[in-house]
């Protein structure tokens, strides 16, 4: 299933670094990755990580910056 | 021997197959690649005359083997003797190996003479050691693969018999035959044959289903104009057991073994090529009637296997859809390839064959060797010094495993490439017959260890970085060291190292004082001078991170960043404006801590929605990417650089930065003087530059100024490929030259390429290596690695990776994803790291180097043709009047897309012979249809090339369908013959020959009509090349000298096909 197939779909994937990416949902997730268990059409997956992924800085830039959730 | 006269038996008509190679050494009477060359050891007692009168029985029994061609009223006949007319020459001086080997590939260079005599040599070598090698060779007219065995069996029937009587007439020898080759070729023209032949060819056509998209393999180098013939042959083998699955998939599903070697090879090619419509060649032995089983002769045609491949398409389901199409077509009968050409590639592209570029014959049985009374035969190998296509493979099952050869074309491959493409053969076809069941598309065309070693071989780029060594520490570090030193220099301004970081310093904390700090945003909108630089430094030491804004730049485009962006604070007035009590802030460094995270700066570039997004980089990414550079250009103190690039282009990073942090010094060119190429001379000139860094563009409008050279100036040229013709023009002046790739994604570049010399044959300059801490992939659209020389996207990881498009998440997300080949050891490729996808499609050299292929959303297609718009760029501008080009594609209003070339030239006229000039370098359909010159190219503020500023063109070239009434006397006279020729009457003088119906023997006897008519002998080929009256006139009328060879050469081309290299149908 390609990348970029209409009919492939995707997990939502987040990394330790609370970095949001997309993944397809027939392949291993890459290490260091975890599937948040939203998953469904590339454009499904893109919306939610709009939502969700409100503080693009990396985790630890945050809590150097003493502002860590 | 009896002596009686030599004499014409008997005279026929050629069969079509023949009739094509005839037309083949009619045009190129030197060409041997039509030459089927045999060598035998023989080994033991030889009875030399017996073998001389075996041979002599064979002729006398295959009476093709004593015929000859001849042309008799403009069309090809054959004249069969009455007697054989071949002698067993002997050459006495005993050949080593070596000489041997050469001997046999002396005699597959020696061409044949059809209308002489019977085309068929026979030599018997002395060899070192006792030994004799018997050396067979003949034209392909008069044989084929499967005529390999029945020449064997039947010579040496014949020479047992002539060791066992020595009395016996060679004519006895064997039994006569009761049909020969000229009864077949007379009953192929026969009323029933013809008949049968035109319903196989319309069933042929409906199943094919109209025009196919031509093969288009990666080649090493560009495809030339005119297809050479030239070839070589990788040879590999297949293991045993994958043999034994290769039979036992057959069997499961009910074909022979040829079938799941066909649809292996139709997936490797389709995955190499991208493609998922193409034509493969498959010889058929043709010899439909079991009375011409026993024949020698050209009976082999090719079966058509059109690839039609999908995504999700199994081994197995290609394995039963080609099952099925060989049934259908066994059912529908032969259609003669030559047929198929006129009806479905009548319009002939003389860089490639026509309808197939590639083929695949399948033997059962390999040669082995043979045992005579007192007489071992073995075959001596063959070498292959000639290609018919673009590539072919020949599978010879045996016992025990298979060999496969891979002929290639020489002029478009290099052996590495054919063998990695044997490599990927092998690996698919093991997955094929292990998986059956997989979609094709995810079988692997590497194996592990070569998908690791491509993966990492090329990307070991670890750079240890110190975190707190980054930008602000490393510009600091060079103040103290070298503070009296001039560090920057605009116009008449300049400062020391010292003073600019001092200055900077009281800015910085004036900018703290205003709440700027980590991760803020601090827009700077200044001219380009040294408040500019201050400004920017300032920004960084106050510990935040700088939006940079091109004052020059449309307001509302700024307007548009501004909004999106929301920096904490605008700098867009002089510094001394903006702080008036100046002296009041301390000039001393601020020793503010740094984390490696925190943003430096946030850029702005064009979306392909048109909206600019926002780009945030980091500090780390930033200072990973100085160390790199200054390690790639090896900058120190006593370097000055001349920096010319808009702030609103990332690249001007390393310009203003670079030079700080080694304590050398930047030149800062105004607006006005980086806009003035004569302006940029004086400055590298007067200012002692040794480092520019700029776009081809504007490294072109520089040369096109000036024309003295700067020995030893270092030269990066970067944000748009590089074109061959500017390279070589820049290392003629002298510089080191540089060409450094990267998307501001990635921060700033990303690869670098040091340019020591150009080939010929090079369009486009490489992009080289990943730099330092950089990691490049080229991978397939399963985000699998692709083997070198397959093109791919190009994704980038590594420590430059950006944070993401500011406020974009959706859009981070879809361009920055995890990471599948993580690395612990490679600073920002460990797990959980991310690659960019880059949107450019590029493949890896042999030597590693990447080629940049272009924007996958920019890739031209004109009429189903892939176009290299690098390609056509290069070919314009080695026209001597051209000064440069830029190629698209243009969609005229019905809709059509036509390659249309933007050219500045040296006196604003399109040059005359412009056409001659690509003619001789590009296939036809690489030519440019439609021309603008213009008197330079527009560039935008980046200094890069502005595509959709280029203006449309206005003449488009006359619609088809118009009858064009013939202007000149020539015309009319001509226009004349080709209504005879073609027995229709409704031409017009710029109608194709070839889409009239016109095919090669008619353009035999229009040569011919033309000599009589006109008393002018114009070649074939050259007429092949103006296949319009209007152009035929122009040649009859000009009757100028043109080059033969290259006609002959065009021709060949254009006519050869590949039915014949068939080795054998077996299948």
């Amino acid at each position: 299933m390609s990348w970029d197939s209409p009919d492939t779909r995707f997990h939502v994937v987040v990394n330790e670094e609370e970095q949001y990416s997309i993944w397809p949902d027939h392949r291993p997730v890459p290490g260091g990755w975890r599937a948040v268990g939203v998953s469904g059409s590339k454009d499904d997956c893109l919306a939610h990580i709009e939502r969700v992924w409100t503080d693009m800085r990396p985790l630890s830039l945050r809590r150097a910056l003493g502002e860590a959730a | 021997m009896r002596m009686s006269p030599n004499r014409t038996e008997r005279i026929a008509p050629l069969s079509l197959a023949q009739e094509r190679l005839w037309l083949l050494q009619r045009l190129d009477p030197g060409d041997t690649a039509y030459n089927l060359t045999r060598a035998f050891r023989l080994r033991g007692a030889l009875d030399g005359a017996a073998l001389e009168r075996a041979l002599s029985a064979l002729v006398w029994r295959h009476s093709l083997l004593r015929t000859r061609f001849a042309e008799q009223d403009g069309a090809p006949v054959q004249l069969v003797l009455s007697r054989p007319a071949l002698t067993l020459r002997r050459e006495d001086a005993p050949l080593d190996d070596a000489a041997l080997a050469a001997r046999i590939e002396a005699e597959t260079r020696r061409p044949f003479d059809l209308a002489a005599g019977p085309p068929l040599r026979a030599t018997l070598l002395a060899l070192a050691g006792g030994d004799a090698a018997l050396l067979l060779s003949m034209h392909h007219i008069l044989s084929d693969g499967p005529s390999n065995p029945i020449l064997a069996r039947d010579l040496l029937t014949a020479y047992v018999a002539a060791v066992a009587d020595e009395e016996a007439d060679p004519a006895e020898l064997l039994p006569p035959l009761s049909v020969h080759y000229a009864d077949f070729a007379q009953a192929q023209r026969g009323e029933a044959a013809q008949a049968r032949i035109a319903r196989a060819l319309d069933r042929a056509v409906e199943r094919l289903g109209g025009p196919i998209p031509a093969l288009e393999l990666p080649t090493d180098r560009p495809r030339p104009a005119i297809r050479g013939t030239g070839g070589a042959r990788v040879t590999f083998a297949l293991s045993a057991p994958t043999v034994a699955a290769l039979r036992a998939l057959a069997r499961a599903e009910g074909c022979t073994p040829f079938i799941p070697l066909l649809a292996a090879w139709q997936a490797l090619l389709g995955r190499w090529s991208g493609q998922d419509d193409f034509a493969v060649g498959v010889p058929d032995a043709g010899r439909e009637d079991e009375t011409l089983e026993p024949l020698v002769g050209f009976f082999v045609d090719t079966r058509i296997h059109r690839a039609r491949l999908s995504p999700d398409l199994t081994g197995r389901a290609l394995c039963r859809r080609l099952r099925a199409e060989a049934l259908v077509m066994l059912n529908d009968g032969a259609a003669p390839v030559e047929r198929l050409v006129e009806r479905l590639d009548p319009v002939r592209d003389g860089s490639r064959t026509p309808l197939f570029q590639t083929l695949l014959s399948v033997r059962l049985d390999a040669p082995a060797s043979l045992r005579l009374p007192g007489l071992e035969v073995s075959p001596i190998p063959v070498p292959e010094t000639t290609a018919k296509l673009d590539l072919s493979l020949d599978v010879a099952i045996g016992a025990d495993g298979a060999d496969g050869a891979l002929d290639f074309a020489t002029d478009l491959f290099d052996r590495a490439t054919v063998e990695r493409l044997a490599a990927s053969f092998v690996t698919l076809l093991n997955a094929l017959l292990a998986q059956p069941d997989a979609p094709l598309a995810d079988l692997p065309l590497l194996e592990p260890e070569a998908r690791t070693a491509e993966l990492t071989r090329w990307n070991r780029t670890a750079l240890p970085l110190d975190p707190a060594v980054d930008l602000v520490a490393l510009v600091e570090h060079a103040a103290g060291a070298h503070p009296d030193a001039v560090a920057a220099v605009c116009g008449a301004d300049r400062l020391t190292h010292g003073a600019l970081n001092a200055r900077a310093n009281r800015l910085a904390r004036w900018l703290v004082e205003r709440g700027v700090g980590p991760d803020r945003l601090v827009a700077v909108a200044l001219p380009r001078g040294l408040d500019l630089l201050v400004a920017l430094l300032a920004v960084q030491k106050a510990g935040a991170a700088h939006l940079p804004l091109d004052p020059d730049q449309p307001p509302a485009r700024n307007a548009h960043i501004l909004a999106h962006a929301a920096p904490a604070l605008v700098i867009d007035q002089p510094l001394d404006t903006l702080v008036p009590d100046w002296a009041r802030w301390d000039d001393g460094n601020l020793g503010l801590a740094v984390h490696p995270g925190q943003l430096a700066y946030t850029l702005y570039t064009s979306g392909s929605t048109g909206m600019p997004k926002g780009v945030a980089i980091d500090r780390r990414a930033f200072a990973s990417f100085l160390h790199a550079m200054q390690a790639q250009v090896d900058l120190s103190a006593d370097d000055r650089l001349l920096a010319v690039t808009t702030v609103g282009f990332d690249i001007a990073g390393l310009e203003l930065f670079l030079p700080l942090v080694v304590g050398g010094r930047v030149v800062i060119a105004t607006t006005e003087e980086a806009a003035d190429p004569h302006a940029l001379a004086r400055l590298i000139d007067r200012q002692g530059i040794t480092v520019m860094q700029a776009t081809p563009a504007r490294w072109r409008t520089l040369l096109d100024a000036t024309d003295h050279g700067w020995p030893g100036l270092r030269a990066l040229c970067g944000g748009e490929a590089l074109a061959a013709d500017l390279a070589r023009r820049l290392l003629a002046r002298g510089l080191r030259l540089v060409n450094v790739y990267g998307p501001t994604e990635t921060t700033v570049w990303s690869s670098a390429f040091v340019v020591e010399r150009v080939e010929r044959h090079d369009a486009v300059m490489p992009i080289g290596h990943a730099i330092a801490n950089n990691r490049l992939h080229i991978l397939d659209d399963r985000l699998e690695p692709v083997p070198p020389g397959v093109v791919g996207d190009l994704w980038i990881g590594g420590v430059g990776l950006a944070r993401g498009y500011a406020v974009q998440p959706a859009l981070t997300a879809a361009a920055f994803v995890p990471n599948p080949f993580p690395e612990a050891d490679a600073p920002g490729s460990g797990v959980g790291s991310r690659l960019y996808r880059t949107g450019d499609r590029a493949r890896r050299r042999t030597d590693g180097a990447i080629e940049f292929l272009g924007r996958i959303d920019h890739q031209l297609k004109i009429r189903g043709f892939r176009i290299e718009a690098g390609e056509v760029e290069a070919a314009l501008n080695s026209h001597p009047a051209i000064r440069a080009s830029v190629v698209v594609a243009h969609r005229a209003a019905d809709g059509d897309a036509l390659l249309c070339a933007h050219l500045v030239t040296r006196d604003g006229r399109e040059p005359g012979d412009l056409d001659a000039h690509l003619a001789a370098r590009l296939p036809a359909y690489m030519i440019p249809t439609l021309r603008v010159v213009l008197d330079r190219l527009p560039l935008n503020a980046s200094g890069k090339i502005d595509r959709r500023a280029l203006p449309p063109p206005t003449a488009l070239p006359a619609p088809q369908g118009r009858r064009e009434p013939a202007a000149t006397d020539t015309e009319r006279r001509l226009l004349a013959l080709w209504e005879e020729t073609l027995e229709r009457p409704d031409l017009g003088v710029t109608d194709d020959f070839f889409r009239l119906g016109g095919h090669s023997l008619r353009l035999v006897r229009l040569q011919t009509a033309i000599r009589g008519a006109f008393g002018v002998d114009l070649p074939l080929a050259a007429l092949f090349r103006a296949p319009t009256v209007r152009a035929m006139a122009a040649l009859i009328d000009a009757e100028g000298p043109r080059d033969e060879a290259e006609d002959l050469a065009f021709m060949a081309a254009l006519l050869a096909d590949e039915g014949a290299l068939a080795q054998a149908g077996a299948r």
